[in-house]
């Protein structure tokens, strides 16, 4: 019936669990004349089709049975690279309410369709889609470069009397100025939003913005309002939970989330997050649940870590379970062993188990390996994970080593007043007192007074000084954020004004790629390589 | 604080969208399957065309009451997540007309659409196909041989209107058409009757600021038949 060449050279995806429903759409996109058409009944093999091959349409099922969902295929498709910013996303759905109304556009399809769908309402979708792809080109082409400062002026640029497309443009602007810290202009697209329509998502952006800007009381208000509408806007009880962190109340935060677990099960980092959390509670069943789950649904996905086998085989150990533990770390560190700190993490796992079970060993061999990755690695290591190791290494009585890395914790985090108290739990309950008043008090004091020394040059204009002292201290502490951003910024600053500097270029990459690691979308990150693209492109 | 939900309601949702997903397959199945039939009709006068139209008018009939039934569930457990976009109406009436092509085509069906085409509006899709679609449910079960629909904005928002050149609605469903509004009356005693409630319902999850929707049934307008009037603030 109806033909057109356009359709025809397309390379089409359909992913559905219900052969009648993958045959019924084949045969309506070989109406249109469609000849590359590839088909899969469930999520896992469909990531590896995507993997392997471009495709321009991808008809999605939400509803997978017993694998990951439409919503999970599309969150890694896209995570992992594997859809181009011009392939159009459907996804297919039973119902018309879906959890994603708060969801950032990036975890978005590019349209919804409800069943039952014939073909030529699929033809009319179809139709729509390319023609509003073809006009969000440009943008598109901005975002694959990772220019977002260009994409949000053409936001402004492309907004006309096509108020669908207008609303769009203004929901990425203000998610795009979010990412770059740009709070006023953000809350001003919101609030003129919420002129026009009561839009959840855009209430959910303010109490964001409230969020940074460390209002905890109104951000817990805007989460509050919009849970008690409706008790499924799951993303909303992720922020809250954060809030609650923020402000000392880690059992509240607890109970949203262990809320959150029960009304979307399948997602590996909140599963992973509230096992963290229970844990530091001190709730170990609530914690071996979560991670348990964490393991399970991270079984083939790009958002599994090893943190959820590390935090398991802690409890099982603590729980008397040593063949348990030994198999679930095995199997960790098989899958992670290209990172280097998920082997570290893993090895303190297996080193202890064995050694509470006297099994000495091979206990000295793995030992001098832990010893040595963590010479190598502990500079680039997060500060979530030193606190671990830090702890282990105590357990496994190198007393000198784990100080070493609760100092280094300290002084990635001489400003951070929750990671300060973090060590200090943490030492507190080795039952290390005196150590760590000193160890805290001696650290924090001297980058304290190297960070007032440089900005205090920086105000007089001794740029040079600053730069000088700021990257000696970044070589010692790659992952202190303040010190590198600093340090990057001071750097930028000075090439404005004598001009590009190769070395001064070179090492703002460096540092900004050392603390961005593991954090593809750093927003301060990104901000800065976009300037550093503009000195020397 | 939070509502708790209770171990029962959570399973019911769950059972409720498992039904769905597969009855809504089924549809899907049934639907390709009518295209195929009407696709090897070569002769004009193949009877199998009549059919076509009536399985697909049931397979739609079914489709709007599972809405009707999941979308009232959800709203009355506060589940329901209103998605409102902007949208173009005409090419949001555009696709519901599409919806029921078949039907159109084998019934030889006249219809037109009046709506100008820079006309944009904030609804939510889903919710509003559901709408529409239970209008126009009644609009070819009833009409003669054409079918109107008509989208201006006026003062109080969007008015939709899906109109017959039928016999018109019966006096009582006029009469009851009040008491089906109020969604408190609890007085709904025919698929008509839900039809006007489910509308309400969702028109008033629509509300904006002080104003609010309405739906009304009335008989007449240039094509003489019923006519199913929303106001969508």
């Amino acid at each position: 019936m109806i033909k057109d060449d356009l359709k025809k050279r397309f390379n089409y995806l359909i992913i559905d669990d219900f052969e009648q429903m993958r045959a019924s759409f084949k045969g309506m996109l070989e109406s249109f004349g469609a000849e590359q058409i590839t088909v899969c009944a469930a999520g896992e093999t469909a990531l590896k089709a995507l993997a392997s091959e471009n495709f321009d349409v991808v008809i999605c099922d939400y509803n997978l049975g017993e694998g990951k969902d439409g919503q999970q295929v599309l969150e890694e498709a896209r995570y992992l690279g594997y859809l181009r910013h011009a392939s159009i996303f459907f996804m297919v759905t039973a119902e018309s309410s879906m959890s994603m109304v708060l969801s950032a556009l990036e975890h978005q399809p590019d349209e919804y369709m409800v069943k039952p769908i014939n073909r030529e309402v699929l033809y009319h979708r179809l139709n729509s889609a390319i023609k509003r792809k073809h006009q969000l080109k440009v943008i598109d082409d901005a975002l694959s470069r990772g220019d977002l400062t260009g994409a949000i002026d053409l936001c402004d640029r492309h907004r006309g009397k096509d108020l669908k497309q207008s609303l769009y443009l203004a929901k990425l602007q203000a998610e795009l100025q979010l990412s770059l810290h740009q709070y006023g202009e953000a809350e001003r697209i919101y609030r003129s939003l919420l002129s026009i329509r009561d839009f959840h998502w855009a209430r959910f952006g303010l109490g964001k913005i409230a969020f940074y800007l460390q209002d905890f009381k109104h951000a817990e208000i805007i989460f509050r309002e919009l849970i008690e509408e409706n008790d499924h806007y799951v993303v909303v009880y992720d922020w809250l939970a954060s809030v609650l962190e923020s402000t000392q109340s880690p059992e509240d935060a607890q109970q949203l989330l262990q809320q959150a677990v029960q009304i979307s099960p399948k997602s590996v980092s909140r599963q992973r997050r509230l096992g963290t959390l229970a844990l530091r509670n001190g709730q170990h069943e609530v914690a071996k649940k979560a991670l348990v789950s964490a393991v399970y649904w991270g079984k083939n996905s790009c958002f599994a870590s090893a943190e959820e086998f590390r935090l398991l085989g802690r409890i099982y150990q603590e729980s008397g379970e040593p063949a348990k533990t030994i198999k679930l770390l095995e199997k960790g560190r098989k899958r992670f062993s290209h990172q280097p700190t998920d082997r570290i993490q893993m090895l303190c796992g297996e080193v202890l188990v064995k050694q509470a079970k006297s099994l000495p060993i091979d206990n000295d061999n793995q030992l001098i390996e832990l010893k040595r990755l963590l010479d190598e690695h502990r500079h680039t290591m997060t500060s979530e994970a030193l606190l671990a190791v830090a702890m282990d290494c105590f357990h496994l009585s190198q007393v000198g080593l784990s100080l070493d890395l609760f100092g280094l914790v300290v002084s990635n985090n001489h400003d951070n007043r929750q990671w300060i108290e973090r060590v200090r739990a943490a030492m507190h309950e080795l039952g290390q007192q005196e150590q760590a008043d000193e160890l805290i008090c001696g650290l924090k004091h001297e980058l304290d007074e190297i960070q007032a020394r440089c900005v205090g040059w920086v105000r007089q204009g001794s740029l040079q000084e600053a730069i000088d002292l700021l990257n000696d201290t970044v070589d010692r502490f790659p992952r202190n954020r303040t010190l590198v951003l600093m340090a990057v910024q001071v750097m930028i600053e000075f090439m404005r004004k004598r001009g590009a500097d190769s070395r001064y270029h070179f090492r703002c990459r460096h540092a900004l790629g050392v603390l961005g690691c593991g954090d593809r979308q750093d927003p301060e990150t990104v901000k800065y390589l976009y300037a550093l693209k503009e000195l020397m492109p | 604080m939070y509502r708790n939900k209770q171990q029962i309601g959570l399973g019911m949702a769950s059972a409720f969208a498992m039904v769905a997903h597969d009855i809504k397959n089924s549809l899907g199945v049934l639907l390709r399957n009518i295209g195929l039939i009407e696709d090897g009709c070569q002769a004009e006068s193949c009877p199998m065309r009549d059919q076509c139209a009536d399985m697909e008018y049931e397979v739609r009939r079914i489709n709007n009451n599972l809405v009707k039934m999941l979308t009232l569930y959800k709203v009355e457990d506060g589940e329901y997540m209103l998605n409102v976009d902007a949208h173009s109406v005409a090419d949001f009436l555009d696709e519901v007309m599409l919806e029921h092509s078949v039907i159109l085509r084998e019934k030889r069906l006249k219809y037109e659409i009046v709506c100008d085409p820079d006309l944009y509006w904030y609804f939510d899709r889903n919710l509003m196909t559901g709408v529409i679609g239970n209008a126009l449910n009644n609009a070819l079960r009833y009409t003669r041989d054409c079918i109107r629909l008509t989208a201006q904005c006026n003062d109080d928002g969007l008015l939709l209107v899906v109109e017959d050149n039928g016999e018109g609605f019966a006096q009582f469903m006029l009469d009851q058409q009040e008491s089906a509004c109020r969604v408190e009356s609890g007085f709904v005693n025919n698929n008509t009757g839900l039809g006007i409630y489910f509308t309400q319902v969702a028109l008033d999850m629509h509300r904006h600021g002080e104003k609010r929707g309405r739906v009304n049934l009335e008989n007449g307008g240039e094509l003489g038949g019923g006519r199913f009037l929303i106001l969508l603030p």
